[in-house]
């Protein structure tokens, strides 16, 4: 039995975390029957494990939260939400009784029997006519999951680009993109691999769908091609293809240590087949064709190793809002807790650097930021503290948010105590910025507390956040307001990217830079100009002013080409020495203290050996305020 | 009853007549220091990057960092192993193995003429002090100082 023990606790943490997931979205659509099913089937899965391992506290209380939530699923209704809180208590007892079980302690629990009796109560109620319920109670009735299309049509583009230029595939990417903002690609064709091996015919055909016009996209696509054909015509609405996470899952365990070993053993010997094409004499034909599609498939091989080390942060959901419902109760005080994005992926190496830190930082809200209901309805606050922590993805980052609506942080204690602690002198604690005094907090030991408590600790915790968070190449940012709450910012790689680049020349070194961070480049005849000439107005940033690069490799006559980048506002280019063209680039994350050089996202190695460094164009152009807006190209070339 | 002390084995290297110590449990390896690339707007600390066996490397002027002029011998590399796999040390002065004593489990503040190092603690080996350095925390007080004082 105790063989299979780990993969029951490992098994039952994921079927828990599921449901807690699905608990939290209950919370806003208590009546959705679809949810209440979901939910139902976790809890059958984590029965039957039990039962199959004996586990008799586990499989009652499990069978008491299945029979309700299928009682719920049939006919929810007002008790829907009068449930909830009950059941949040009861997945709290099954998490403990996991952590008894891997601690080899008795599972047998009493308070699980009296939960399980209380859900039999509820569930063995009877169903209220939803319909009834529903103009009892003023909330919406059962809901149809049908969609209804009532304006969107669906138009077919077929687009003829051109495909001679070394950087044609960029440039489809470019213009995919753009078309991406005119409404949702729905299928698109050639496929990647066929732009990628070259084998590229220059016809990009997509189906598109969206409440625009004909004429109205007529009028899009003729700005964006300029002198290059298009063909529109009305489509039918395409077949629905199965969704894949509805198909049951084979799934398999694997030791971590060997995928990564496997990662390693790709990862070189894509650099290996780069090195041999590098040093052949230039192929042509079928060698040619043979090298490109081996080149191919290593890079697809090496993509789908990197994908089985990708987990869903829900994984780590439960844990999340498992410790955050204990500490609240433990400390009166009453939070709705959500995560937003939970769906985001993450590297499994990246995602258990985290967890802890995540646990501290929330904690931390909890116990020092969110106030107890007394204060916050003096404050004229909602009585219940509002937590959250949401993901976001861009390019190779995920940026994760935690904010809350409690005390917030005051600048001017925090540099009391980092001169009390001597930290810092008067003097130089008066010279920092509001935001530089708020991560005084990640400096280790700091904290303006004068005694310590069993919850947050000594002063232990945020510099921890940050050292781990820093390890795996991420920054933490801070920004809050006394009394309306605060924010701790994680910037985070999701993995080793492989992400598609330019790569430039400046200054004679080597830089690459995400191409979804480009919307084109233009050629400079004038290299000294704050601006460039032509019809579009552009701010210049030059590289080589902006990283401190000196003269080298400047010469007076050189035309430069600037990069135009994409979402900035006004529009700006970054000029520099030479465009040596489109590379897919392994980016690796740098160690701190370079993750705090905001300008560098990572770094690479060419099959030469060199090393590019991986340049945030969008730093560059803002600094540490991002700004965002509409970008409309009239001239000069994709990337 | 004061702990006895425990040997462990460690690089040694001197640098102006100063013996300095990493445990070689911290070292992922040796190698002879290729091309570094530099990065503009490092703290001075940081030499740049290198590539090891497919990896990019972030290296650290350790004699820098320690307050001394770079050493006479041929530059090398020391790569640390996890957690700092990443990163890497400078070094131009000639490296030993040996085993030392008074490594404790947990390392503490001390001062050394004035300076005060959070990432180095006082072993013995042969009759002799030396300077153990902890290469994590050396990296983190590099950054807290780059944080506070950027």
């Amino acid at each position: 039995m105790s063989r299979y023990l780990d993969l029951f606790l490992a098994e039952a943490r994921e079927h828990l975390g599921a449901v807690h997931v699905i608990q939290s979205k209950l919370e806003q659509t208590p009546v959705a029957s679809g949810l209440w099913r979901e939910f139902m089937r976790h809890a059958h899965s984590l029965k039957g494990m039990a039962a199959a391992m004996r586990f008799g506290s586990l499989v009652s209380l499990t069978h008491a939260v299945e029979a309700l939530a299928e009682r719920l699923g049939k006919a929810p209704g007002k008790t829907s939400r009068e449930c909830l809180p009950l059941l949040g208590e009861s997945l709290a007892c099954l998490g403990n009784l996991l952590d008894r079980i891997e601690r080899g302690e008795d599972a047998a629990c009493s308070r699980a029997e009296e939960l399980a009796r209380a859900l039999e109560s509820e569930a063995g109620s009877p169903p209220q006519d939803p319909t009834a319920s529903a103009h009892a109670s003023g909330l919406p009735g059962p809901t149809s999951t049908v969609e209804t299309v009532k304006k969107n049509r669906y138009w077919r583009l077929d687009l003829s680009l051109s495909c001679d230029a070394d950087d044609s595939a960029q440039r489809t990417v470019a213009i995919l993109g753009r078309v991406g903002e005119l409404g949702r690609v729905v299928q698109s064709g050639p496929p990647a691999f066929a732009r990628d091996t070259g084998r590229f015919h220059g016809r990009v055909r997509l189906i598109l769908q969206t409440e625009r016009s004909r004429a109205d996209l007529e009028r899009e696509l003729r700005s964006l091609l300029g002198s290059e054909n298009f063909a529109i015509e009305m489509a039918p609405r395409p077949e629905p293809r199965p969704d894949p996470a509805e198909r049951p899952a084979d799934w398999i365990r694997v030791r971590a240590d060997r995928l990564d070993a496997m990662v390693e053993r790709l990862l070189e010997l894509r650099q290996e087949h780069a090195r041999l094409a590098a040093a052949m004499p230039p192929a042509t034909g079928r060698v040619r064709r043979h090298l490109e599609r081996s080149e191919f498939r290593l890079k697809e091989l090496y993509g789908a190793v990197l994908e089985l080390r990708l987990l869903p942060f829900d994984t780590v959901a439960q844990r999340l809002h498992q410790a955050v419902h204990d500490l609240a109760g433990e400390l009166r005080k009453q939070v709705h807790f959500e995560i937003v994005g939970g769906e985001a992926l993450f590297d499994r190496a990246v995602l258990e650097v985290l967890i802890d830190p995540l646990l501290q930082v929330l904690k931390n809200a909890v116990d020092h930021g969110l106030e107890p209901p007394d204060e916050r309805r003096a404050a004229g606050k909602p009585v219940r503290g509002a937590l959250s922590l949401s993901l976001t993805r861009t390019g190779d980052r995920v940026h994760i948010v935690i904010a809350d609506d409690g005390r917030g942080m005051r600048p001017d204690v925090l540099r009391r105590a980092a001169v009390r602690r001597r930290l810092l002198s008067r003097e130089e604690a008066a010279d920092l910025t509001n935001d530089e005094t708020l991560l005084l907090t990640t400096l280790p030991r700091f904290t303006t507390r004068r005694d310590a408590d069993h919850i947050s600790g000594r002063g232990v915790g945020l510099d921890v956040v940050r050292e781990r968070v820093e390890s795996i190449g991420g920054f933490v940012d801070i920004r809050s307001e006394p009394g309306h709450g605060c924010e701790l910012r994680l910037s985070v790689p999701l993995r080793r990217a492989l992400i598609r680049t330019l790569l430039v020349r400046c200054a004679n070194e080597l830089y690459a830079v995400p191409v979804d961070g480009i919307s084109k480049s233009v050629e400079l005849e004038d290299p000294c100009p704050t601006r460039a000439a032509g019809e579009t107005h552009l701010e210049l940033i030059r590289l080589r002013d902006r990283l401190g690069l000196g003269s080298a490799g400047a010469t007076p006559s050189t035309r430069a080409r600037a990069l135009v980048l994409a979402s900035v506002e006004p529009p700006t280019a970054l000029v520099v020495d030479e465009v040596l063209g489109r590379r897919d680039l392994v980016v690796q994350p740098l160690l701190a203290p370079l993750t705090q050089l905001h300008q560098y996202s990572g770094a690479a190695l060419l099959e030469d050996g060199s090393i590019a460094v991986v340049l945030d164009p969008r730093f560059l152009a803002c600094g540490d305020g991002i700004r965002r807006g509409a970008y409309t190209p009239s001239c000069g070339s994709a990337p | 009853m004061p702990k006895a002390p425990t040997p462990c084995r460690a690089l040694l290297f001197a640098l102006e007549g100063r013996d300095y110590a990493i445990r070689v449990a911290a070292v992922g390896g040796v190698a002879e220091a290729g091309p570094i690339r530099e990065i503009h707007g490092a703290p001075p600390a940081v030499v740049g990057l290198a590539a090891w066996r497919g990896n990019v490397l972030t290296v650290l002027d350790l004699p820098r960092v320690l307050g001394h002029p770079p050493g006479d011998a041929a530059p090398c590399l020391v790569r640390l192993a996890p957690p700092l796999h990443q990163a890497a040390l400078l070094l131009t002065t000639y490296l030993s193995v040996a085993d030392v004593n008074g490594a404790p489990d947990d390392f503490e503040a001390k001062a050394f003429e004035g300076k005060t190092h959070d990432f180095i603690v006082q072993v013995e080996h042969d009759g002799s002090v030396v300077r153990m350095i902890d290469p994590v925390r050396m990296f983190r007080h590099i950054g807290n100082e780059m944080r506070v004082r950027p």
